[in-house]
């Protein structure tokens, strides 16, 4: 699998940048890059036969879906897609069948399947005429999106390569450094540091399951979830800020895939903020038009809500499965659906309780916000359990003592997020968004820009020194620090906490507000700042893999 | 084809029987975010009591598209009867 | 393009930082630290520049100095119980440098000498005394302190940031003999910060592990040692004892080439004109009586050891006899606050011999 840390990706990206910008994003320009892209992914040609089959199965379906712009067609080309995605990705329901016996490629098939199942149904309702071939294919294997999203809808990359490019300002590259410094410091850094934390945490947590020692499963279980939620987000929400970086400096825009999940209000707005596109894409194609069916039938306004948690429980299960293909991920899509499906009761109980100004009203408070997220979270991480367990611990876990393990941990987890939330939010929060915590980032009044970024950078600051304090606290006793050693790291780690703080772009908003009083030496001061950071980056990313290019000793 | 006053006209109706209020003024920009009670659920009813209205039948492309309350205008000056 | 004007300012201001860097390592380095002379243990190094094998490599300016210089190598009993400190007030403030290696064994001496002469102004050579503190364990079979498959623990250090290829005998330096000073400082502010993140990483590893009841194999803390009453002591020490065998099962052996090796290196020395003191240091007469190599040992080392003093300038020193049992607090290293006796006895022994000029 070719990393994108691997000179491999740089060059390709770089080359890729270029050559887009100066051919205007030509079409055949564009498929060859997105060609070599893949290709780099696969190993031998015979193993990309039956994704390019995938593809062309896919294509003809298009075609035949605006041909015959007919119901039962459609329904008989999904299902024809569906069902060819699930045998090549051997879901277990499948599994009664014979699978071509080579090693075959089944990288981004996941989204090349929305990909056709978009284009299948809008060409079957007439919204879309079916593209050319080398449009659709350059689309299929757009080399930004190909590997995990984001999901772009074909109009939207229709447009935006059959318009110019849009032209290069020192803003759009400024943005798109910025998205990049951010997007590999969470790949390299975080999420390297979220795994590590979460690979001593599960490995102990089977460990203490298999003895069934209540109170240790329950916090490792804990740790390994909140660790492997982190790790899942950087790892993520990292790579789509490359991705959309790169783009961005090729000249496309791609959607966006994150908005700031940790400040969810509840499961149903955590998934207008995490895989933004996937949630999208399924609200489109099976929520809608279920709950439209349902509703044209049965709507009657008592009905209604009931109906809509029926969607959204088989949206969510649907979504779960598409995640995997064993019988986990349909436990997993079950407790999505769950979830998903108890939120949504719980509003229309609190509703029709409450009334629905007073409940509005209490949905703004502090306290419930902070609850509410607490329990979001909490629910979530426990429910990607499915997404890292091995089979034979799943089934420990589905013992009398594993489901009290795993109820107590969400209850847990629920509170803990709930009380950390109240800290940071307390801590950062006055100075970065007022009320509820769901608002965006607002600049405080002029004049003031100065102290505001002094108080974000200085709760880094204190956020690292505390950790390192709370770390000494846990040390053992046997291996004491001098003190002038423990001030080195309190140092050490405030420096470093602030770093990161400059590397995710948490002053970027208050430098570029108080940069406006620095007039025509504004833009040389927000390069500077940019410098920094990549400067910041490469060191920590040269520590980490302890590496210095050889081609800086042979110059000698 | 049917003008844009028209289209406003009945589209304000059909708003203000779905949220079962009659003081909602629409606007071309307004979306979800502008009126609590407009979530993904009540946007099918609304869509349902659009096609009654304007007797169209809406894609799921074209239902997911409807964004704002001027994206439904358009949809319907161009299509509806 | 614009992009490329912005990568090239980007690059332009990299640097700058990297001079920045630079410049503050320097300061942080030689105003802070105790830089005037290297010192691989663990106390005097441990907020910079790194411990151990890190300290070796790109902690070895000081030794591009002129003037008399006494380097003190072996494993770690020579680590902990020769401190340059101690040793140079009683030596008339002379420079006294440490890098002895953990596990150290014979190879592992001709390394480090070879890497002392990388940095030593040849004209200086004559002025270097090399103090080499032995006991019966540096002279197993095993052929050097190897701990990754082919590489020793100071080749791994050596490749890390690619200043060096090959290993053992063969390690070199990738860029010229007379450019490797100016590399090992540029490369200072990387290694400050790459052991400064191993600092502070460990620190919260151990946090981490702790707080999740993860108990590691025991490590030995001499401090606490020191607390314990005396039969727990005993109990521990007891526990503490050499292990002659091998990670295998194998029983060490010990080989009289490695014996030979050492009468090479004394050899070696001397052609280059500097003086070498081997010495035998001590062990707990407990660890010598359960330990049959360390009799062995006595035996073998006579033939090898008598041919030292046929080179010039090559003397050997006896330090086995006159320790307590209570000042050691395992098998072969003294207690914190007894090394002032290892550098009382080695400084009277030695102080003769450097007082003699050619």
């Amino acid at each position: 699998m070719v990393s994108f840390t691997s000179p491999f990706f740089f060059v390709f990206c770089l080359t890729a940048i270029f050559l887009l910008r100066m051919t205007s994003a030509n079409a055949l320009v564009m498929g060859a890059l997105n060609l070599v892209f893949v290709a780099s992914f696969i190993p031998a040609p015979l193993a990309a036969l039956p994704l390019l089959g995938f593809v062309c199965f896919g294509y003809c379906a298009i075609r035949a879906a605006r041909r015959f712009q007919v119901n039962a067609v459609l329904i008989l080309l999904v299902a024809g897609t569906v069902f060819l995605f699930a045998w090549l990705k051997r879901y277990a329901i499948l599994s009664f069948l014979p699978a071509p016996n080579f090693a075959y490629a089944t990288i981004g098939i996941s989204y090349i399947l929305f990909r056709i199942l978009h284009l299948v149904i809008d060409c079957s309702d007439g919204v879309l005429e079916p593209p050319p071939p080398l449009a659709f294919l350059n689309y299929v294997f757009f080399f930004p999106n190909f590997v995990s999203g984001p999901i772009q809808r074909y109009e939207d990359f229709h447009a935006q390569v059959s318009a110019p490019l849009p032209p290069v300002t020192w803003l759009t590259i400024h943005e798109a450094f910025g998205r990049l410094v951010k997007g590999y410091f969470f790949v390299v850094v975080a999420s390297s540091a979220a795994s590590w934390i979460f690979d001593h945490a599960h490995s102990s947590f089977y460990a203490a399951l298999s003895r069934q020692d209540g109170p240790a499963t329950i916090a490792l279980f804990s740790v390994s979830a909140t660790s492997y939620l982190v790790f899942l987000f950087t790892n993520f929400a990292g790579y789509m800020q490359i991705v959309i970086g790169v783009g961005q400096l090729a000249g496309f825009t791609l959607p966006e895939n994150f908005n700031r999940p940790f400040a969810s209000k509840n499961f149903l707005d955590f998934w207008a903020r995490w895989h933004i596109t996937l949630s999208n894409w399924f609200k489109f194609y099976l929520y809608n038009p279920l709950l439209k069916a349902m509703a044209s039938r049965w709507g009657t306004r008592a009905v209604m809500p009931y109906l809509g948690v029926i969607g959204l429980f088989v949206t969510f299960l649907v979504m779960g499965m598409w995640h995997g293909s064993t019988v986990i991920y349909v436990a997993y899509g079950v407790f999505l659906g769950v979830g998903i499906a108890i939120n949504q009761l719980w509003q229309v109980w609190m509703t029709n309780r409450l009334s629905a100004p007073i409940y509005h009203e209490l949905r703004e408070r502090p306290w419930y916000f902070q609850v509410s997220r607490g329990v979001t979270l909490g629910y979530f991480s426990v429910a990607i359990t499915a997404l890292w367990i091995e089979p034979e611990q799943a089934n420990r876990l589905f013992s009398p003592f594993g489901l009290t393990v795993f109820a107590t941990t969400i209850v847990i987890l629920s509170a803990l997020i709930a009380i950390f939330g109240t800290l940071v939010d307390a801590a950062f929060g006055r100075m970065v968004y007022d009320g509820g915590g769901t608002k965006d980032l607002d600049p405080p009044a002029s004049g003031s820009h100065m102290r505001y970024l002094g108080a974000i950078a200085g709760c880094y600051v204190v956020s690292g020194a505390g950790l390192t304090a709370l770390a000494f606290y846990f040390t053992p006793a046997e291996h004491p620090y001098s003190t002038a050693h423990k001030l080195f790291l309190l140092v050490l780690a405030a420096f470093t906490a602030f770093l990161i703080g400059a590397l995710v772009g948490a002053f970027d908003k208050p430098i570029a507000h108080a940069t406006s009083y620095f007039g025509n030496r504004r833009e040389v001061f927000l390069q500077t700042w940019m410098a920094f950071r990549i400067f910041i980056l490469a060191g920590i990313s040269t520590i980490m893999a302890s590496a210095i290019p050889e081609f800086i000793y042979r110059a000698f | 084809m049917l003008s844009h006053d028209v289209v406003w006209d009945r589209l304000t109706n059909v708003f203000r029987q779905v949220f079962d209020n009659d003081n909602i003024e629409i606007t071309d920009t307004m979306t979800a975010a502008d009126l609590p009670e407009w979530d993904s659920l009540s946007h099918i009813t609304l869509v349902l009591a659009v096609e009654r209205e304007f007797h169209v039948k809406l894609k799921a492309a074209e239902v997911g598209g409807l964004v704002n309350v001027g994206s439904f205008i358009k949809l319907l000056m161009a299509r509806a009867a | 393009m614009r992009a490329i004007r912005y990568a090239a300012y980007v690059l332009a201001c990299c640097l700058v930082f990297y001079l920045a860097a630079l410049a503050v390592a320097t300061v942080y380095i030689n105003v802070i630290g105790s830089t005037r002379v290297v010192d691989a243990e663990e106390d005097s190094q441990a907020i910079y520049g790194g411990v151990g094998p890190p300290a070796i490599i790109y902690g070895r300016r000081p030794l591009l100095q002129t003037g008399p210089e006494l380097i003190v190598l072996g494993a770690s009993d020579a680590l902990v119980g020769l401190r340059p400190p101690e040793l140079s007030s009683r030596l008339g403030g002379m420079r006294v440098h440490n890098l002895s290696l953990n596990s150290g064994r014979m190879a592992d001496f001709e390394t480090l000498v070879s890497l002392a002469y990388e940095i030593i102004p040849p004209r200086n050579r004559r002025n270097v005394t090399f103090v080499i503190g032995v006991f019966y364990g540096n002279f197993y079979g095993l052929r050097d302190s190897r701990n990754f498959g082919d590489s020793t623990i100071l080749d791994a250090e050596a490749h890390r940031f690619g200043l060096y290829a090959g290993s053992g005998h063969s390690l070199r330096p990738r860029v010229p003999r007379a450019l490797l000073p100016t590399f090992l400082l540029a490369l200072r502010p990387i290694v400050i910060a790459s052991e400064s993140w191993h600092d502070l990483t460990s620190l919260y590893s151990s946090a981490i592990d702790a707080g999740l009841g993860i108990k590691h194999k025991k490590e030995f803390y001499p401090q606490a040692l020191q607390k314990l009453p005396e039969a727990e002591r005993r109990k521990v020490i007891m526990k503490l004892r050499l292990d002659d065998h091998d990670p295998n099962g194998k029983k060490y052996v010990l080989d009289p080439g490695r014996l030979q090796e050492m009468v090479n290196l004394a050899q070696r020395i001397s052609a280059e004109g500097s003086r070498l003191i081997v010495v035998d240091l001590p062990i707990p007469s407990w660890h010598a009586d359960e330990a049959p190599n360390f009799h062995l040992y006595q035996w073998e080392k006579r033939p090898y050891f008598s041919k030292l003093s046929a080179f010039p300038h090559v003397y050997y020193v006896n330090m086995q006899d006159g320790f307590a049992d209570e000042t050691f607090y395992d098998s072969t290293h003294p207690f914190p606050n007894a090394t002032a006796q290892w550098a009382a006895r080695l400084s009277t022994a030695i102080a003769p011999i450097l007082r003699e000029r050619d």
